[in-house]
Parts: C-alpha cells; structure tokens; sequence
C-alpha cells in the first residue's frame, strides 16, 4: 500500500488488482497473521456450503509468495503458507480479482500467449497445481508438509458470483474431483475493511492500527466496503433525509446549505 | 446569491448520489443474479441528450436495469429510477419496480413503459396514484406489474432481497408465488391487499 494511492496521485493504475492485491495482503503480510490475514480470510464461505474456513487464531507465521511461477506456467496471485502452533501448516491459493473475472481458456490446447489461462477453470487449475506441489525453489520446499490446501477466491462482489462459482463447481465434478470444492471458498475485498475497521474500533490488534486505518481508507476510497446506502454522515449532513415513509408520512429531501435544493412540497405527488 | 463554490458543492454530491445509485444497480444485478437472473449489459439510460437546448437530460433524471431468465426477452423484471420528470412534477426520487410482459413478438430491451408505470398521463387514473402495486397495460401488448419504492428505502443487502429481489422473483414466477408473500415489501402492508387481484388479472390478460 502506497500513501500516494490514497491520496490519488496513481489515479491510472487504480484499477488493477495486482496493485490491489498489493494493497490489502501487503499490509496484512507486515502485521501479525491474527491481526488481519486469519480474520479476514475467515470471513470467507464455502464455494458448497456457508461454512468458513478452518483457520487457527494460534497461527504462529505466514509467509507469502506473491506472483509465484508453477512448472506447469500458472501464476496465481499468491500463496500463503501458514503455520499453527502446532505444527499444522496450511497452504492458501489466493486468486484475485476486481473488474474482471475469471481467466478460463476456451480449449485444452496450450496458448503459450495465454499463460495464465487454464484448460477449464482457472480456479480449479490452480488448486490442482498447489495440490500437486508443482512449484519450484523455496515455495516447493515450504509446501513439504502442508496437510491442508485451501483456494481463495477474492472479488468486489457483494453477494457470491454464482456463474463463476457454478463453473468451478461444474469443472470439479468433470474431473471426478467434487471433494476439492470443500476447499473453495469465495470473499470479497469489503471483509478486508471490515477487519480493518474492527480492529482499530475494538482496539484488539497489536500492531500498528495506522496501517488498519489507512488500508482502511484506501478501501474505502476504491468503494470496497459492505454494501450500504446512504450511510456517508458527511453526504447526509448536506442532504438531510427529513422524513422515514414513502408510502405513509411526507417525505422529501431539504438540504441545509443551499436554496437551490430545498424541497419544493412535502407531498410526493404535487397539489 | 449562488456563489461559484457552492455550486461546485451541488455537483460533488451529486457525483456521490451517482455513486450511491451505482452502488445500489451492481448490487442489484448481483442478488438478481444469484436469482437466475441476467442483464443485458450495462447500459442504464436512453433518451439522455448532451445537446445545446436539452439541459434536463444531460442529468441523471432516470436509469434502469432490466433482468432476463432463460434468454425470455418478452417476460422481464425491472427496476426504474426516475429521480425527475416534469409532467410528474414528483418532488422525490422514486423506484418503480415490476414484471413486464410483452404479447407480440417484440422483446424487451428497454422500457418506456416501466418508466411510466402507474403515473403515465396514458393511465387513465393518474389523478388517484394508489401507493400499491398496480397494473399497468401500455397499448395492445405491454402489460406491466409494478410497485414504488422511495429511494433510500434500499440501504442494506438485506432491503434488497426483501424489497426488491423477492417480490420481484415472486412476481415472475406468478400467482402461485404470491400466495405466500404475505408482508409484501415490509413498508407497505396496502400492498399485500391488491397485488394478488392485480397478478390475477395480469395473468389472465397475458395467457394465451
């Protein structure tokens, strides 16, 4: 995360989800694991089920492979290997998007300038690929021991994006691997916020709050927080919302500062 | 008198009005889609003229969103908001949300009739706008089901699903669906006493 992006002076790049994957694991990767990464990634649900992870609080480290290269050419945004107090490690796959979707290719046949799309499903490819340990170098020595594999799918949804769900569903059945789904799980960017937003409130983190804070407000500023309206005091300081019914009482909007925008009848329908 | 900045001040928050309105359209097409529902892309307006002479349409005065299942083009839900319209002279933004049937060949793609569902000069009782959901039959072949919502009535997911993505469903799925709608919207408990004898009649003018 960058002061500048926060202030808008990477206003062109702002749309990228590398640069937004930087943004929220790389301050979670500076503070402790149970301070942001285990909380947020715990708020993720099961592609099959509503069920969360199983993740540990008694999580002693977490190290991060940003952009890793497979052997077979996949390169997913990261992996994250964890490691409880007891000893458990477990490796986590995070795929993530922003404005686009998933990067599946059409056909098995390999497309050397499409190395990132996937015969099938991206997702699936990729769990495969953390299952199958085909990673070089000091990943593939971390992934020695790993018991369990999760997949994380991170998109600006509010609600999960069923079609993608569906197919990676769909793919895992063809390939006779329905069980591998348990380990799919789908959260969205705003949960970042959220933990951010909880920790600094409830004044249970041990790290820096000011880096909560300001992850916190770059979300915001990219419009990655729970979905609600109306609810910015500042906006509605301006535009006081003065009546609750539509159906029953008077409604209308006065806003306080300016003539121009008073409300010109207390009835929805005019005399 | 208007200054400079406080002009400036009405644009800002206007800005962050659209930001709010395309906050509440994408989450809309997310719950409808988890529902079986597509859209037919991102468009949101027609009509929307920039030229010299037509200052009421380079606003925002209204957006839609249309949603599909099983690539039925004639039989669609939609929502409308018309934040303005002169002949309406309404003093809120509003919702108009409903089922849209078409009995010709034509699809629908987008809807002049949604926009003036239930207050068009065409309807012949817009001198008494009953705040329920009504029928409203634009023509020969476009009838229409449909309900008003204010605006900010919609603040959190769980208003979308109840306000907007179930009757909606409910209403596409028919009468049988209907039966058990029994707090119809949660605000406006007038709506539930009608909408059953409006989706009758609906669907006795649009079976073949």
């Amino acid at each position: 995360m960058t002061i500048a992006e926060i202030h808008g002076k990477l206003v062109p790049y702002e749309s990228r989800e590398d640069l937004l994957t930087s943004d929220v694991f790389g301050t979670f990767k500076y503070c402790d694991p149970t301070d942001g990464l285990i909380p947020f990634l715990g708020r993720a649900i099961s592609f099959s089920s509503q069920k969360a992870p199983v993740l540990s609080r008694a999580t002693k480290s977490a190290k991060y492979f940003f952009w890793p290269k497979s052997t077979t050419g996949l390169e997913p945004d990261l992996i994250i290997i964890l490691t409880e107090d007891n000893g458990r490690k477990i490796a986590c796959n995070i795929e993530a998007k922003y404005l686009s979707g998933k990067h599946n290719r059409d056909d098995d046949s390999p497309n050397a300038e499409q190395p990132d799309r996937i015969p099938g499903d991206q997702l699936y490819a990729q769990y495969k690929v953390l299952k199958d340990k085909a990673y070089k170098d000091e990943l593939q020595r971390e992934l020695q021991g790993v018991e369990q594999n999760y997949l994380f799918y991170v998109t600006a949804h509010y609600v999960p994006p069923c079609v993608d769900i569906k197919e990676t569903m769909r793919c895992a059945k063809e390939k006779g691997d329905e069980e591998a789904v348990e380990n799919f799980f789908w959260l969205n960017w705003a949960k970042a916020d959220s933990v951010c937003r909880a920790g600094v409130d409830e004044g249970t983190i041990s790290t820096s709050a000011l880096l909560f804070e300001d992850l916190s407000r770059l979300l915001r500023r990219k419009r990655l927080r729970e979905f609600g309206l109306w609810q910015d005091r500042e906006h509605n300081s301006k535009i006081e919302r003065v009546a609750t019914y539509f159906w029953k009482g008077q409604m209308f909007w006065k806003h306080l500062e300016l003539a121009v925008m008073q409300s010109t009848g207390p009835y929805f329908w005019k005399a | 008198m208007i200054t400079d900045k406080q002009i400036f001040q009405v644009y800002e928050e206007m800005e962050k009005i659209c930001y709010e309105i395309n906050d509440m359209f994408v989450a809309t097409d997310q719950v409808m889609g988890r529902n079986g529902f597509t859209t037919n892309g991102n468009v949101m307006r027609w009509d929307a003229s920039e030229t010299l002479g037509s200052p009421t349409t380079w606003l925002p005065y209204f957006s839609q969103r249309l949603y599909y299942k099983d690539s039925n083009y004639k039989k669609v839900l939609g929502i409308n908001l018309l934040m303005k319209d002169a002949e309406l002279e309404n003093t809120i933004p509003f919702l108009t949300c409903g089922l849209i049937i078409s009995t010709n060949d034509k699809g629908i793609y987008a809807s002049d009739e949604l926009y003036g569902a239930g207050w068009h000069k065409d309807n012949p009782s817009i001198e008494n706008i009953p705040n329920t959901p009504m029928l409203t039959t634009k023509g020969e072949n476009r009838h229409l089901l449909t309900y008003f919502l204010g605006l900010t009535s919609i603040r959190s997911l769980q208003d979308l699903e109840s306000l907007v993505a179930e009757p909606l469903v409910r209403m596409y799925e028919g009468i049988n669906s209907l039966e058990n709608l029994k707090d119809f919207n949660g605000v406006a408990e007038e709506a539930s006493k009608n909408i059953k004898s409006c989706a009758l009649t609906l669907s006795s003018i649009t079976q073949p």
